[in-house]
């Protein structure tokens, strides 16, 4: 992200968007500053970029509809976090339930479907840290997920999960641990 | 944003292996000029949701069916379609031959006298498949009115009619044409 996004005020973009004239321009400042990290927290949870554009689409529309709902109890940036993993999980869950098969959804089909991801270049490390994730609990998934691709500290992440910060760190902690024994017991060439 | 917490010296000491692995380029990509696009074709589609350009809806056959059965019900028809059943009722009651255990047609007459024409209107509606049409037809020409003068013409000629009924047909699907046969 650039150093000038990170300097645009989230006062500016909420004060914009509630602004029926302004709504637009609002919005638009809203993604140059967001965009892209809502993006790689979908990506990460969902995994093909096709399905991460569908659902990034589809929340960002929901927040730029709703954006008068927010009252500015949370950060705008967990708040925007928020519907973002609401979103993937839903559409998760729907993606669950249309799987013909339970095995479209373990750790080694993963793998395959990362190999053959014209959008996925990693090696067979990242591969299997890939496999790994995806063979966590669903809430150690999203506290690894969250600390460890999008650097959420604990403070922010309580507030967005409702969940205490020692609860959190216990969350992480099991799942890098999990995720550590999958990939030293994983053969890699 | 708040300041970032330590996660640097929280990895190294859960997991160095992991700390390595973060260090390296993130695996997933996008499309090129992917997010140079988003905004604009955000745009465009909020404009679009909130003006949607509705294709001209067509009726049904079922809507056009009912319409028709509506237009029978308006008033003057309804007031013209109320005096044919009164007249068909009467014929039929004056046609039909008397039975020693029946009611003489005299005696029927004077009980039909008592009912009136809504009440007449409702019974022939609810047993309309009780008449047969011969004697439907009979009982309107013994009655000595003439039908056009008293129903308003329907503005239907059996070309049409016909022409109706084929568009109808073309555009029922199938399971219409199983319900109907």
């Amino acid at each position: 992200m650039q150093v000038a996004d990170q300097l645009i005020q989230d006062e500016q973009i909420l004060m914009w968007m509630k602004d029926d004239r302004q709504s637009e321009r609002g919005f638009r400042l809203l993604l140059q500053k967001y965009q892209e990290r809502l993006y790689w927290h979908i990506r990460r949870m969902v995994t093909e970029h096709e399905d991460a554009n569908d659902v990034l689409q589809n929340c960002l529309i929901k927040i730029f509809r709703n954006i008068r709902q927010f009252e500015g109890k949370s950060q705008l940036y967990t708040w925007l976090y928020r519907i973002a993993t609401n979103e993937a999980i839903s559409f998760l869950a729907q993606k669950k339930r249309q799987q013909v098969s339970s095995l479209d959804n373990d750790e080694s089909h993963l793998a395959n479907k990362l190999r053959a991801d014209a959008y996925f270049d990693g090696n067979e490390v990242q591969v299997h840290l890939q496999a790994a994730i995806k063979g966590l609990p669903e809430k150690q998934k999203l506290v690894f997920q969250l600390r460890y691709f999008d650097e959420m500290n604990y403070q922010d992440m309580s507030e967005m999960l409702g969940t205490s910060v020692g609860a959190l760190k216990a969350s992480f902690h099991h799942a890098v641990k999990k995720v550590e024994t999958y990939l030293s017991g994983v053969q890699i060439d | 944003m708040r300041k970032q917490d330590d996660l640097k010296q929280e990895l190294e000491e859960l997991s160095p292996l992991l700390h390595k692995l973060k260090a390296q380029e993130n695996p997933f990509k996008t499309p090129e000029g992917y997010f140079a696009s988003l905004p604009d074709e955000l745009i465009a589609r909020l404009r679009t949701e909130a003006h949607p350009v509705s294709a001209p809806v067509r009726p049904t056959w079922t809507d056009r069916l009912l319409e028709f059965l509506e237009s029978l019900m308006q008033p003057r028809l309804a007031v013209g379609l109320a005096t044919v059943a009164i007249l068909v009722v009467t014929g039929l009651l004056l046609l039909r031959p008397e039975t020693g255990n029946e009611a003489t047609a005299s005696e029927q007459l004077a009980m039909l006298s008592d009912l009136s024409a809504e009440e007449v209107n409702d019974y022939v509606t609810e047993n309309i498949e009780a008449f047969e049409e011969e004697e439907l037809r009979v009982a309107v020409a013994e009655s000595g009115i003439e039908v056009e003068q008293t129903l308003p013409a329907i503005d239907l000629d059996s070309e049409a009619i016909e022409e109706y009924m084929e568009e109808a047909i073309q555009e029922m699907d199938e399971e219409d044409l199983e319900t109907l046969f």
